[in-house]
């Protein structure tokens, strides 16, 4: 079935399009030394609630120094699969590897390099910032006499210096977020887990805490987060999971998904109204997936053009193959036009306006997972 | 040793909690205070029935009468000048009853004739009237035994097990003790752990590199510190209204009971915050099973060790036996059978079993599942 412009993707089915995981599975009995292994590690993951199954499966590796996303619908099982990667919930079955080790048996070692900013935050908001952050330093057994100049330098940070003694009840939320964050990697950990990291805070503080989270995998950091913000993935991600009831459905760049999954659309005024034989032809070429049209037939009147809006690529569910065997590169469509403009001169008619719009990750997204409201 | 470090930065964490919101620090340190206040004045209430006395008798056995009265241990007699003045005191309710000694009693007395006390009462308290109804024959016994003590050929001779009486206010006084560590315990030990778990803060406790063992005994150390200060204003107040022990050396006997029956309760309320998870859960749960097991295990008076319920459910729990430990410190005697051994042996036992109980409660309800 080849989705329509505008219409419903039907809910994602069993198959699972394009998800190439490059499963390391050499460090498993610990024979790889743990520096060479992924980041993360999740092979076969999964968990069961009596008989509700939360996470179905999962198998993906996050790579040293990248930035994933781990996107799903409400109750898709993001939760779950990073309590379980925390060490916070133990698999039904399948492996976890963080950094080369089990969480479960090197439970210590694993929080040791790991930092956390739960949605949450888990803040004490009776207690003042820098409280917060002496309790944390004192928890991850950062040496005393380290401990003032690693708070200043996080509170400096998160550009809290000026509040550093106010209680964090008194915070914005977007304070609460870079408090939270500077948490986190006060004890300087190699794997960064953000929960929604920018979720109620405003347009100002998700820009800052999307250049802390960008500064953060620059210094080497592996970066983890969920978000419900796909314009975020999209910015921050290097490489985005998209999970559903449990599953992995997509995994890949961000890119890469809005060209697979997504739909550019191109919109083309015509100087005359568009003539059926166009249409059929427009509608021939391999890579156009449908058209709208507006104004054909000078319905608009004496000296109005045409206007089409013709959807290109060949992604969505049930697309009937693989972008190569459409001959369509996943470059958001554009390598369409010399073919569009080609039929248009055929027919004898030119080009008032011609726009491209890219494929939006949501397109993707919502191709993925259906459109139907998750509880 | 790093265990050992992260329960010290537990505890002080929990203290600065403590500190930032010090009204209900203060609070929970206040709850055994107020019971004390309320247990004084119940005694002082409910002590001695107040009644005015009229004495219209001008010979010798008209004061006798009133001693016997005094010496009845139920009347707090409160002169009357006039039959009016004594019934307006009854409408005033300052007393409960007025006694009057009539004119010529003494000359009946002496003569063995007839003689009556008048007596009005009001008897819409039943507790205080049968008090009255109970004590006037006692007076009336008492009055012939001391003034007229060959017209009672019947007599009786006590002999006292201790030097000294116990008084009610005694009593119940040093029980606030216990009710101080038991609330003030399970209060503490529960809502600190609770309150990780409502305000989510728990999950930096769980994403730390630290044992679990080591975050119990963070709280319980800072439950300990606000729980004993509690318990020693406690003991303060006692000290400063007259309670005080049989002997000084008693004290650090005091102060381990103390502190062991309050590393019990506060390990229970870890266990319980562990659990219930909720604070709306764990403070009505210390009201509610502390404040009953407190009045069963001897808060009014010693238990009848017998087969009753209540004294099964006191036999089991270790309040009584620290309420015992303070009885004998403060009165010297040992309201259970046992004496010392017993209750340093339970209060052992239970201190035990209970800092276990706190360490799998909160490994339970923060374990992997």
């Amino acid at each position: 079935m080849t989705p329509r412009p505008g219409a419903a993707v039907e809910a994602p089915g069993k198959e699972v399009h394009a998800v190439h995981v490059s499963v390391r599975t050499d460090v498993a009995g610990g024979a790889a030394p743990p520096d060479a292994a992924p980041a993360i590690l999740v092979s076969g993951l999964q968990k069961r609630f009596g008989s509700f199954t939360a996470v179905a499966g999962l198998d993906f590796a996050v790579r040293r120094g990248e930035i994933f996303g781990l996107l799903g619908p409400n109750g898709s099982g993001k939760t779950t699969t990073i309590n379980l990667i925390s060490g916070l919930s133990e698999p039904t079955a399948g492996r976890i590897l963080v950094l080369g080790l089990d969480p479960r048996r090197h439970a210590d070692a694993v929080r040791r390099q790991l930092g956390v900013v739960p949605q949450e935050t888990a803040l004490y908001e009776e207690l003042t910032a820098r409280r917060n952050l002496a309790f944390h330093a004192e928890l991850f057994g950062i040496p005393a006499r380290e401990r003032p100049a690693r708070i200043a330098a996080m509170l400096r940070l998160a550009q809290l210096e000026g509040r550093a003694g106010s209680r964090v009840g008194t915070f914005s939320g977007g304070m609460k977020r870079r408090l939270a964050i500077a948490r986190a990697l006060l004890h300087d950990p190699a794997l960064l887990y953000l929960d929604e990291p920018t979720l109620g805070v405003d347009v100002q503080a998700r820009r800052y805490i999307w250049d802390y989270i960008l500064a953060t995998k620059a210094e080497g950091r592996t970066v983890l987060l969920t978000t419900n913000y796909l314009e975020e993935a999209n910015v921050l991600c290097d490489r985005l999971a998209i999970i559903d009831r449990g599953r992995l459905v997509a995994l890949d760049t961000p890119a890469n998904l809005r060209a697979r999954y997504g739909a550019s659309v191109a919109e083309v005024e015509l100087t005359g109204p568009a003539p059926e034989p166009l249409l059929r032809a427009l509608e021939g070429i391999p890579g156009v997936r449908g058209l709208e049209t507006e104004g054909a037939g000078g319905a608009e009147g004496p000296g109005t053009g045409g206007r089409i809006r013709i959807s290109l690529g060949a992604g969505g569910i049930g697309a009937g193959g693989d972008l190569a065997a459409t001959g369509v590169a996943a470059d958001s469509g554009g390598s369409l036009l010399p073919a569009i403009l080609s039929a248009i001169a055929v027919a004898g008619l030119g080009v008032r306006h011609l726009s491209l719009r890219e494929p939006a990750l949501d397109e993707a997204f919502l191709a993925l997972t259906g459109r139907g409201l998750r509880d | 040793m790093s265990g050992l470090r992260a329960a010290w930065a537990v505890l002080k964490n929990e203290l600065a909690l403590g500190r930032a919101e010090p009204l209900a620090t203060i609070l929970s340190m206040l709850v055994p205070l107020n019971f004390l206040v309320l247990f004084v004045l119940f005694a002082l209430s409910g002590g001695r029935v107040p009644a005015a006395v009229l004495q219209s008798d001008t010979g010798p056995y008209g004061p006798a009468m009133i001693r016997a009265l005094g010496d009845a241990l139920t009347f707090d007699l409160q002169p009357a000048g006039s039959p009016q003045a004594a019934q307006a005191m009854l409408n005033r309710q300052d007393a409960v009853a007025t006694i009057t000694v009539p004119p010529g009693l003494s000359r009946a007395v002496a003569g063995g004739a007839p003689a009556q006390l008048h007596v009005t009462l009001d008897n819409l308290n039943a507790d205080f009237a049968d008090d009255v109804r109970r004590a006037l024959p006692l007076a009336v016994l008492s009055f012939y035994h001391t003034a007229l003590p060959r017209s009672l050929p019947l007599s009786w001779r006590e002999v006292d097990s201790y030097p000294h009486n116990v008084g009610f206010l005694g009593y119940i006084a040093v029980s606030i003790l216990t009710v101080a560590i038991l609330l003030g315990g399970l209060l503490l030990g529960g809502r600190g752990v609770a309150g990780e778990w409502e305000r989510g803060t728990i999950k930096e406790l769980l994403l730390a590199p630290v044992p679990g063992w080591a975050v119990v005994a963070g709280k319980i150390g800072a439950g300990f510190t606000t729980g004993s200060c509690s318990s020693l204003l406690v003991l303060g107040v006692l000290l400063l209204i007259g309670v005080r022990p049989e002997t000084w050396g008693a004290m650090p006997g005091v102060l381990g009971v103390l502190a062991l029956t309050l590393l019990v309760f506060l390990s229970l309320g870890v266990a319980a915050g562990s659990l219930l998870r909720r604070l709306n859960a764990v403070t009505p749960l210390a009201f509610g099973l502390g404040l009953p097991l407190f009045f069963v295990s001897g808060a009014f008076g010693p238990i009848a060790w017998g087969g009753t319920a209540a004294a099964d459910v006191a036999r089991a729990f270790p309040v009584a036996y620290a309420n015992a430990a303070f009885q004998h410190a403060f009165h010297g005697y040992w309201p259970l059978l046992g004496g010392a051994p017993l209750v340093w042996g339970v209060l052992l036992l239970w201190a035990a079993a209970a800092v276990a109980c706190s360490v799998w409660a909160y490994r339970r309800s923060t374990a992997a599942h």
